[in-house]
Protein backbone atom coordinates (compact mmCIF):
# COMPACT_ATOMS: atom_id res chain seq x y z
CA UNK A 1 0.00 0.00 0.00
CA UNK A 2 1.41 3.47 -1.14
CA UNK A 3 -0.47 7.19 -0.41
CA UNK A 4 -1.77 8.61 -3.92
CA UNK A 5 1.07 11.19 -3.15
CA UNK A 6 3.84 9.01 -3.02
CA UNK A 7 2.62 6.88 -5.94
CA UNK A 8 2.34 10.41 -7.88
CA UNK A 9 5.97 11.28 -7.31
CA UNK A 10 7.19 8.14 -7.51
CA UNK A 11 5.18 7.79 -11.02
CA UNK A 12 6.77 11.35 -12.11
CA UNK A 13 10.17 10.51 -11.31
CA UNK A 14 10.25 6.98 -13.21
CA UNK A 15 8.41 8.94 -16.26
CA UNK A 16 10.98 12.02 -16.31
CA UNK A 17 13.80 9.79 -15.90
CA UNK A 18 12.76 7.25 -18.77
CA UNK A 19 11.65 10.47 -20.87
CA UNK A 20 15.41 12.02 -20.22
CA UNK A 21 17.50 8.45 -20.86
CA UNK A 22 15.11 7.31 -24.06
CA UNK A 23 15.51 10.46 -25.68
CA UNK A 24 19.87 11.51 -24.45
CA UNK A 25 20.19 7.99 -26.09
CA UNK A 26 18.37 8.60 -29.36
CA UNK A 27 19.60 12.65 -29.61
CA UNK A 28 22.95 10.87 -29.24
CA UNK A 29 22.31 8.46 -32.08
CA UNK A 30 21.13 10.87 -34.60
CA UNK A 31 23.57 13.85 -33.74
CA UNK A 32 26.43 11.09 -34.57
CA UNK A 33 24.90 9.57 -37.88
CA UNK A 34 24.72 13.41 -38.89
CA UNK A 35 28.23 14.19 -38.21
CA UNK A 36 29.53 12.17 -40.41
CA UNK A 37 27.09 12.69 -43.01
CA UNK A 38 27.87 15.32 -45.76
CA UNK A 39 25.30 17.02 -47.71
CA UNK A 40 25.36 14.52 -50.59
CA UNK A 41 25.55 11.61 -48.29
CA UNK A 42 22.34 12.62 -46.61
CA UNK A 43 20.69 13.29 -50.16
CA UNK A 44 21.12 9.09 -50.86
CA UNK A 45 20.25 8.28 -47.61
CA UNK A 46 17.07 10.70 -47.64
CA UNK A 47 16.29 9.51 -51.44
CA UNK A 48 17.10 6.06 -50.74
CA UNK A 49 19.77 6.34 -53.65
CA UNK A 50 22.29 3.51 -53.28
CA UNK A 51 24.31 1.18 -56.24
CA UNK A 52 25.01 2.20 -59.94
CA UNK A 53 22.37 4.58 -59.38
CA UNK A 54 24.42 6.92 -56.57
CA UNK A 55 27.56 6.61 -58.98
CA UNK A 56 25.29 8.25 -61.84
CA UNK A 57 23.98 11.15 -59.78
CA UNK A 58 27.33 11.42 -58.25
CA UNK A 59 28.57 12.11 -61.58
CA UNK A 60 26.02 14.18 -62.54
CA UNK A 61 26.22 16.47 -59.50
CA UNK A 62 30.14 16.88 -59.86
CA UNK A 63 29.40 17.86 -63.40
CA UNK A 64 26.73 20.24 -62.48
CA UNK A 65 29.13 21.75 -59.40
CA UNK A 66 31.32 24.08 -61.37
CA UNK A 67 28.56 25.68 -63.12
CA UNK A 68 26.83 26.14 -60.25
CA UNK A 69 29.27 27.97 -58.56
CA UNK A 70 30.16 30.00 -61.84
CA UNK A 71 26.83 31.21 -61.77
CA UNK A 72 26.86 31.86 -57.81
CA UNK A 73 29.65 34.24 -58.11
CA UNK A 74 28.08 36.11 -60.74
CA UNK A 75 24.88 36.19 -59.09
CA UNK A 76 26.81 37.29 -55.85
CA UNK A 77 28.79 39.98 -57.69
CA UNK A 78 25.57 41.75 -59.29
CA UNK A 79 23.99 41.30 -56.13
CA UNK A 80 26.73 43.62 -54.53
CA UNK A 81 26.85 46.03 -57.43
CA UNK A 82 23.44 46.49 -56.83
CA UNK A 83 23.52 46.45 -53.02
CA UNK A 84 25.84 49.29 -53.58
CA UNK A 85 24.31 51.53 -56.02
CA UNK A 86 21.08 51.44 -54.05
CA UNK A 87 23.38 52.70 -51.02
CA UNK A 88 24.88 55.49 -53.14
CA UNK A 89 22.63 58.45 -53.35
CA UNK A 90 24.56 60.00 -56.24
CA UNK A 91 23.55 56.96 -57.91
CA UNK A 92 19.47 57.15 -57.16
CA UNK A 93 17.90 57.01 -60.24
CA UNK A 94 20.95 56.08 -62.47
CA UNK A 95 20.31 53.67 -65.68
CA UNK A 96 23.35 51.87 -63.87
CA UNK A 97 20.73 50.81 -61.25
CA UNK A 98 17.94 49.74 -63.24
CA UNK A 99 20.33 47.76 -65.40
CA UNK A 100 21.80 45.90 -62.16
CA UNK A 101 18.38 45.25 -61.05
CA UNK A 102 17.60 43.92 -64.19
CA UNK A 103 20.34 41.46 -64.77
CA UNK A 104 20.35 40.38 -61.01
CA UNK A 105 15.96 39.34 -61.69
CA UNK A 106 18.13 37.82 -64.94
CA UNK A 107 20.37 35.54 -62.96
CA UNK A 108 17.66 34.33 -60.81
CA UNK A 109 15.27 33.55 -63.59
CA UNK A 110 18.37 31.52 -65.02
CA UNK A 111 19.62 30.09 -61.41
CA UNK A 112 15.91 28.63 -61.41
CA UNK A 113 16.48 26.86 -64.61
CA UNK A 114 19.45 25.72 -63.82
CA UNK A 115 18.44 24.24 -60.77
CA UNK A 116 15.29 22.43 -62.17
CA UNK A 117 17.03 21.26 -65.14
CA UNK A 118 19.41 19.41 -62.73
CA UNK A 119 16.60 18.39 -60.33
CA UNK A 120 15.11 16.76 -63.49
CA UNK A 121 17.93 15.20 -64.24
CA UNK A 122 18.98 14.16 -60.95
CA UNK A 123 15.36 12.32 -60.83
CA UNK A 124 15.32 10.78 -64.07
CA UNK A 125 18.26 8.44 -62.69
CA UNK A 126 16.16 7.58 -60.04
CA UNK A 127 13.13 5.09 -58.71
CA UNK A 128 10.14 6.31 -59.64
CA UNK A 129 8.78 6.76 -55.60
CA UNK A 130 11.88 8.58 -54.84
CA UNK A 131 12.28 10.51 -58.06
CA UNK A 132 8.63 12.42 -57.52
CA UNK A 133 9.43 12.91 -53.45
CA UNK A 134 12.78 14.56 -54.40
CA UNK A 135 11.25 16.61 -57.07
CA UNK A 136 8.19 17.63 -54.78
CA UNK A 137 10.69 19.09 -52.06
CA UNK A 138 13.28 20.38 -54.47
CA UNK A 139 10.28 22.68 -55.98
CA UNK A 140 9.46 24.02 -52.66
CA UNK A 141 13.09 25.59 -52.38
CA UNK A 142 12.26 27.34 -55.60
CA UNK A 143 9.79 29.75 -53.26
CA UNK A 144 12.18 30.14 -50.91
CA UNK A 145 15.08 31.26 -53.39
CA UNK A 146 12.41 33.82 -54.49
CA UNK A 147 11.55 35.28 -51.32
CA UNK A 148 15.56 35.21 -50.30
CA UNK A 149 16.27 36.76 -53.96
CA UNK A 150 13.32 39.96 -52.62
CA UNK A 151 15.67 40.28 -49.84
CA UNK B 1 1.24 17.47 34.84
CA UNK B 2 3.31 18.68 32.57
CA UNK B 3 2.14 19.89 28.95
CA UNK B 4 3.84 17.35 27.49
CA UNK B 5 2.30 14.48 29.94
CA UNK B 6 -1.32 15.55 29.58
CA UNK B 7 -0.80 15.87 25.30
CA UNK B 8 0.42 11.93 25.70
CA UNK B 9 -3.06 11.04 28.09
CA UNK B 10 -5.18 13.15 25.99
CA UNK B 11 -3.88 11.34 23.10
CA UNK B 12 -3.72 7.88 24.58
CA UNK B 13 -7.74 8.42 26.01
CA UNK B 14 -9.17 9.87 22.30
CA UNK B 15 -7.32 6.51 20.62
CA UNK B 16 -9.25 4.25 23.47
CA UNK B 17 -12.87 6.01 23.19
CA UNK B 18 -12.24 5.18 19.48
CA UNK B 19 -11.04 1.88 19.41
CA UNK B 20 -13.05 0.66 22.58
CA UNK B 21 -17.14 0.69 21.12
CA UNK B 22 -18.52 1.13 24.28
CA UNK B 23 -16.02 2.59 26.97
CA UNK B 24 -17.35 2.20 30.55
CA UNK B 25 -19.82 4.97 31.89
CA UNK B 26 -20.20 6.91 28.35
CA UNK B 27 -23.10 6.50 26.33
CA UNK B 28 -22.84 6.73 22.73
CA UNK B 29 -23.34 10.38 22.40
CA UNK B 30 -20.91 11.02 25.15
CA UNK B 31 -18.02 8.58 23.43
CA UNK B 32 -19.05 11.03 20.00
CA UNK B 33 -18.65 13.62 21.60
CA UNK B 34 -15.39 13.19 23.33
CA UNK B 35 -13.87 12.33 20.40
CA UNK B 36 -14.98 15.65 18.90
CA UNK B 37 -13.32 17.49 21.66
CA UNK B 38 -10.31 15.71 21.47
CA UNK B 39 -10.17 15.89 17.35
CA UNK B 40 -10.81 20.06 18.30
CA UNK B 41 -8.24 20.33 20.90
CA UNK B 42 -5.14 18.73 18.60
CA UNK B 43 -2.68 21.23 17.51
CA UNK B 44 -2.33 22.07 14.04
CA UNK B 45 0.50 20.28 13.39
CA UNK B 46 -0.72 17.04 14.35
CA UNK B 47 -3.57 17.90 12.47
CA UNK B 48 -1.36 18.31 9.47
CA UNK B 49 0.56 14.97 10.40
CA UNK B 50 -2.82 13.36 10.71
CA UNK B 51 -4.17 14.13 7.31
CA UNK B 52 -1.09 13.07 5.42
CA UNK B 53 -0.93 9.82 7.78
CA UNK B 54 -4.89 9.17 7.47
CA UNK B 55 -6.70 11.22 5.46
CA UNK B 56 -4.77 10.77 1.97
CA UNK B 57 -6.35 7.69 -0.43
CA UNK B 58 -3.64 4.97 -0.42
CA UNK B 59 -3.58 2.61 -3.73
CA UNK B 60 -2.96 -1.23 -3.23
CA UNK B 61 0.29 -2.76 -4.88
CA UNK B 62 -0.99 -3.26 -8.21
CA UNK B 63 -2.25 0.01 -8.50
CA UNK B 64 1.04 1.99 -7.85
CA UNK B 65 2.58 -0.74 -10.43
CA UNK B 66 0.45 0.01 -12.98
CA UNK B 67 0.78 3.94 -12.38
CA UNK B 68 4.55 3.58 -12.45
CA UNK B 69 4.56 1.44 -15.46
CA UNK B 70 2.33 3.84 -17.35
CA UNK B 71 4.16 6.66 -16.50
CA UNK B 72 7.27 5.07 -17.85
CA UNK B 73 5.53 3.85 -21.35
CA UNK B 74 4.07 7.47 -21.77
CA UNK B 75 7.74 8.99 -20.76
CA UNK B 76 9.64 6.39 -22.76
CA UNK B 77 7.09 7.48 -25.97
CA UNK B 78 7.31 11.28 -25.61
CA UNK B 79 11.15 10.82 -25.80
CA UNK B 80 10.59 8.93 -29.07
CA UNK B 81 8.27 11.64 -30.48
CA UNK B 82 10.86 14.31 -29.86
CA UNK B 83 13.86 12.45 -30.80
CA UNK B 84 11.89 11.77 -34.38
CA UNK B 85 10.85 15.77 -33.79
CA UNK B 86 14.53 16.48 -32.97
CA UNK B 87 15.86 14.59 -36.05
CA UNK B 88 13.26 16.20 -39.02
CA UNK B 89 15.16 19.28 -37.73
CA UNK B 90 18.19 17.82 -37.85
CA UNK B 91 17.01 16.63 -41.43
CA UNK B 92 15.52 20.04 -42.99
CA UNK B 93 18.77 21.64 -42.07
CA UNK B 94 20.64 18.70 -43.90
CA UNK B 95 18.17 19.57 -46.46
CA UNK B 96 18.73 23.07 -46.80
CA UNK B 97 22.77 22.10 -46.94
CA UNK B 98 22.38 20.65 -50.12
CA UNK B 99 19.98 22.56 -51.71
CA UNK B 100 22.61 25.52 -51.22
CA UNK B 101 25.07 23.12 -53.02
CA UNK B 102 22.63 22.88 -56.35
CA UNK B 103 20.79 26.49 -56.53
CA UNK B 104 23.27 29.45 -57.44
CA UNK B 105 21.07 31.66 -55.60
CA UNK B 106 21.67 29.51 -52.13
CA UNK B 107 24.90 29.07 -52.48
CA UNK B 108 25.67 32.59 -52.90
CA UNK B 109 23.85 32.91 -49.44
CA UNK B 110 25.76 30.97 -47.93
CA UNK B 111 28.91 32.48 -45.94
CA UNK B 112 31.29 29.73 -47.20
CA UNK B 113 30.27 29.39 -50.62
CA UNK B 114 33.75 30.33 -52.05
CA UNK B 115 35.13 26.83 -50.13
CA UNK B 116 32.24 25.20 -50.65
CA UNK B 117 33.66 21.74 -51.59
CA UNK B 118 31.60 19.65 -54.09
CA UNK B 119 30.38 17.33 -51.61
CA UNK B 120 29.73 19.66 -48.62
Amino acid sequence: MRSLPTTLILSAIVGLLAFGGVFLWKKSQIDHRHEHLDAFEWFCEEFKVDGDQRGKIEALHLAYFPECEDHCVHYADTKQTLSEITNDPGLDQHPEHAKAAVELALLKKEADKKFIDFIYSVAAEMDSDSSEGYLQRMKGWLEKTTSIAGE
Amino acid sequence: MKKSDFDRHLERATEQLRAEPAVDGLHDFERRVWAEIALHDERWPSRIARFFREGLPTLPVPAVAGSVATALVVGVLTALVQAKSYGETLSDSMEARYVSTIHPVLRSESEDHRHLSPNR
